[in-house]
C-alpha cells in the first residue's frame, strides 16, 4: 500500500478572481516505509502539499489516494486522515490540555478509543519521544521547555499510530541539541515501527542524511524527484531555485575543482570521509 | 473565514471624500446622525438621502458595498417595520383583521422608522468605507485630546484601537492554523449538539489565548525597547491639517441642517 498522488493541483480561493495556484500537476507515489524529504523555496507549495496528504485541504484537481482511500470522498477522507499523521510547523502551539498526558490522549480519543486505551497510548507515545511519563505526564504542557513542548506535541500525533507521518519542518526554531533529538527520534521510529516519513526541511544536510528520496518543489511544480545523490548533483538548478546542496557536496565540489579525484554523488560527510580515505 | 473578512470594510481610493480630514469626517458623521433624527416629515428624508447619494458618487463607492452594510441589519429593519406597523395607535384604519389593525398613522410611523434606520446605517458606513482604520483612530485621538483635561486617556485609547485593528487579521490566521492542527489530530468541529460543539472549541481557544498573550507580551517588549512611553510629547508622522475641502464639506452640512429644520418644523 502507498500514497498515490496523481496530477495533484491546488489553488487557494479557487473559482474567484484572486485564485492562487499553490500546487500544479504533481504526480508521485510514496511507498510504504519510505523516508521522503521535501525541499523547496519559501512559497513553493510544500506546506500545501503536506496538508493535501491527509485531506485537510482537498485537491482542486487530480487526486490523493492513501491506501485506497481517496481524500475527495468525505467518508474515505476520514480514514485517510487517520492513516496520515500531520505534524504542523511549530506544533507546540496546539497544546491546550491541563496535563501533558491528557493533551497527548486527545488524538487517540478522537479516534474513538476508550479513556484507558487513550491514556495507555499517550504514555507509550511520551516514552517514545523521550519524555519520561513518570516525570512529565501530569505536568502542565505550558510548563515545559521549548524542545520538550515540541516533543510532547509530536507525541500527540504519534499516539494516533499513523502509518504515514508527515512533518512540516519539525526542527524549525530548535537549538542543535533539539534538532538532533527530533531527528534521532524519527530514525528510531522508523526502525521500530516501520512507518513512512515525509519530512519538509530547510536543512539540506538533514535531508541528505536521512531521506531515501527527495522531492523538490519549485513554484508549485515537482521540479525533481530522486535519490539525494541524484538530486544534489544538480547544483546549478537547485541554486536557481533558491536552494543549496549539503555541505559535504559543496566541499567535494571544491576539492574536485582543486584536482582531487572524487566519485560523484557525495551528499554526506561520512561519504566524503570514506572517499578521501579510500585511496590510502 | 480568513483573508476575505475585513473590519469596517475600508475601500481604498483617492476621491475628495477619501482625502477629507478624518476629524471633519467624524464630526460630519455625528452631524449627519443628528440630521436624520431632525427629519420631521417623510418627504424631507430626501435631503439626507440626497446627501448619501452625493457622497457615494463623489467617493465612487460601488453600490453593492452600501448594500452589504445594510445586509446584517435586514431582519432588524423588517422587525422594526412590523412592530411599528401593528403596535402604533392611530385613528384612520386602513386594514383590520382579527387582532391586527393597520392605520394610516401606524403605516406612516413604520415607514418613517425604517427609513431613518436605513439612512443612519448607510450614512455612517460611508465613514468606514472611505477612511482607513488607522487614519480614523488618528482623527479620533485628535478629537478626544481636549478631554485630557479631565484625565481622559485619548492617546492610549487610540493606540489600543490601532493595535486591536492590526491584530484581528493575525488572530484570524492563527485560528485557522490551530483549527487545522487540531483537525489533524482528529478533532471535529461540525457535528454534535450545541454543548458538544462548544466543548470542541476548547482545543482552539486555549492555544489562541496563549498565543494572544504571548504576542501582547512581545509587542509590549518591542514597543518599550523602542522607547515608547505613552502619548506625552509624542510627535506624529502624519500631521492632520484642515483644508478648504473640509470647510466646503462643513458648509454643505450646515446648509443641509438649515434646510431640514426649515422643511420639518415650519408649516407652510
Amino acid at each position: 500500500m502507498s500514497i498515490l498522488i496523481e496530477q495533484l493541483t491546488y489553488a487557494y480561493m479557487a473559482g474567484s478572481a484572486e485564485a492562487v495556484t499553490a500546487l500544479a500537476d504533481v504526480s508521485l507515489t510514496i511507498g510504504e516505509g519510505e523516508f521522503l524529504g521535501v525541499i523547496g523555496h519559501t512559497g513553493s507549495g510544500k506546506s500545501t502539499f503536506m496538508q493535501l496528504l491527509n485531506g485537510l485541504l482537498l485537491p482542486t484537481g487530480g487526486s490523493v489516494v492513501v491506501d485506497g482511500f481517496d481524500t475527495r470522498d468525505k467518508k474515505q477522507c476520514r480514514s485517510a486522515r487517520a492513516l496520515v499523521g500531520l505534524v504542523f510547523q511549530y506544533p507546540e502551539y496546539q497544546l491546550f490540555e491541563e496535563t501533558v498526558a491528557r493533551d497527548v490522549a486527545f488524538g487517540p480519543k478522537n479516534l474513538g478509543l476508550s479513556e484507558e486505551e487513550a491514556r495507555a497510548r499517550a504514555l507509550e507515545a511520551l516514552t517514545l519521544v523521550g519524555l519520561d511519563p513518570a516525570r512529565f505526564a501530569e505536568k502542565s504542557p505550558f510548563d515545559l521547555s521549548g524542545g520538550e513542548k515540541r516533543r510532547a506535541a509530536l507525541a500527540g500525533i504519534l499516539a494516533m499510530r499513523p502509518k504515514y507521518l508527515a512533518l512540516d519542518e519539525p526542527m524549525a526554531g530548535l537549538d542543535p541539541r533539539g534538532r538532533r533529538q527530533v531527528l534521532a527520534l524519527l530514525q528510531q521510529l522508523r526502525q521500530e515501527t516501520g512507518c513512512t516519513i515525509i519530512m519538509v526541511s530547510h536543512s539540506m544536510d538533514d535531508v541528505a542524511r536521512y531521506a531515501e528520496r527527495i522531492a523538490v518543489l519549485d513554484h508549485g511544480r515537482l521540479a525533481m524527484l530522486g535519490t539525494p545523490a541524484a538530486v544534489f548533483s544538480e547544483m546549478e538548478t537547485l541554486r536557481d531555485m533558491g536552494l543549496s546542496v549539503p555541505q559535504a557536496t559543496t566541499l567535494a565540489a571544491l576539492l574536485r575543482a582543486r584536482g582531487l579525484a572524487l566519485p560523484a554523488g557525495i551528499v554526506r560527510m561520512d561519504q566524503l570521509r570514506d572517499a578521501l580515505t579510500a585511496g590510502r | 473565514m480568513g483573508a476575505k473578512m475585513t473590519l469596517g470594510q475600508f475601500l481604498p481610493g483617492d476621491s475628495p471624500v477619501h482625502r477629507l480630514d478624518p476629524r471633519t469626517k467624524i464630526l460630519l458623521m455625528v452631524a449627519y446622525i443628528v440630521l436624520v433624527f431632525l427629519v420631521g416629515r417623510l418627504p424631507v428624508f430626501l435631503l439626507p438621502a440626497a446627501f448619501v447619494v452625493g457622497v457615494v458618487l463623489l467617493a465612487r463607492v460601488p453600490l453593492r458595498y452600501l448594500g452589504s452594510s445594510v445586509r446584517p441589519i435586514r431582519w432588524l429593519l423588517v422587525f422594526m417595520f412590523i412592530i411599528n406597523l401593528f403596535f402604533t395607535q392611530g385613528r384612520t384604519v386602513l386594514v383590520e383583521w382579527w387582532i391586527f389593525r393597520i392605520t394610516q398613522e401606524s403605516l406612516r410611523q413604520a415607514v418613517f422608522i425604517t427609513l431613518r434606520l436605513l439612512l443612519l446605517v448607510m450614512g455612517t458606513s460611508l465613514l468606514t468605507l472611505t477612511t482607513s482604520p488607522i487614519v480614523l483612530t488618528d482623527g479620533l485621538e485628535r478629537l478626544l485630546k481636549p478631554l485630557a483635561v479631565f484625565r481622559f486617556p485619548a492617546h492610549e485609547l487610540a493606540m489600543m484601537m490601532t493595535i486591536a485593528l492590526r491584530f484581528i487579521p493575525l488572530l484570524m490566521e492563527e485560528v485557522e492554523r490551530i483549527q487545522k492542527a487540531q483537525m489533524a489530530r482528529g478533532a471535529d468541529f461540525t457535528s454534535g449538539n450545541l454543548i458538544v460543539r462548544a466543548r470542541s472549541m476548547i482545543p482552539i481557544l486555549v492555544p489562541l489565548f496563549v498565543s494572544a498573550f504571548r504576542r501582547a507580551d512581545e509587542l509590549a517588549m518591542a514597543m518599550e525597547s523602542r522607547c515608547y512611553h505613552g502619548g506625552e510629547g509624542r510627535t506624529r508622522m502624519r500631521e492632520l491639517h484642515l483644508h478648504r475641502r473640509d470647510l466646503v464639506a462643513a458648509a454643505v452640512m450646515a446648509a443641509l441642517f438649515a434646510a431640514v429644520i426649515l422643511l420639518s418644523r415650519v408649516s407652510f
